[in-house]
């Protein structure tokens, strides 16, 4: 196991320690306890599983990251990236011209939700084409 | 870009699987290679050559 992994599962292992002390111990300060505690327990778990799968397939000798899987990130964080500079750009003028009086937190989880939604998709996407 | 790979692959009789542990790359990337859905960096085509003993025009043809 390299340095790398080692990180991420400790980061892995932290964030779901954070999630669980969101959840058990529900502060004040937060405004949504269960959404917050739920957000970084997955992120926890998800990186802690990418982490297991990576070690699995290293330790069977195969390549786990190549040439061909870099520019596909590559071009998925692209499309990805122009997505969302076109939605914010919406967002931004539509709030500005209506002067709609919304909180941030739902804005920022569907903004969450279209990056992880289209890069997953892009990905695939340009995972069939090359 | 078209390319030889699977006759050279053929040639050395070897399956794609083993090609990519050798080119340290994914089997899924030799395959894409070979169907030209993805063109390798100049780095990937000349450890190819290397492999195969040939020159890299000789797996790969450039054209407009």
């Amino acid at each position: 196991m390299q340095v790398k992994e080692t990180d991420m599962l400790i980061v892995g292992f932290i964030l779901f320690l954070i999630g669980s002390g969101i959840h058990i111990f529900e502060p004040d300060r937060i405004i949504n306890p269960s959404g917050a505690g739920g957000a970084f327990i997955g992120a926890g778990v998800a990186l802690f599983l990418v982490t297991l799968r990576e070690i699995r397939l290293k330790n069977k000798g195969n390549v786990v990251e190549d040439e061909r899987i870099l520019h596909i990130a590559e071009k998925t964080s692209h499309k990805t990236l122009v997505i969302l500079i076109i939605l914010e750009g919406i967002l931004m003028a539509l709030l500005g011209v209506t002067a709609f009086d919304i909180q941030a937190y739902p804005v920022v989880s569907l903004l969450f939700a279209i990056t992880m939604l289209s890069y997953a998709g892009f990905y695939y996407w340009y995972k069939r084409q090359m | 870009m078209k390319n030889t790979l699977k006759v050279w692959r053929a040639k050395k009789d070897i399956t794609q699987e083993h090609l990519a542990r050798e080119m340290e790359v994914t089997r899924q990337t030799i395959n894409a290679i070979e169907r030209g859905k993805y063109d390798p960096s100049i780095k990937l085509a000349f450890k190819m050559a290397r492999f195969f003993e040939c020159s890299i025009e000789d797996i790969f043809l450039y054209e407009e």
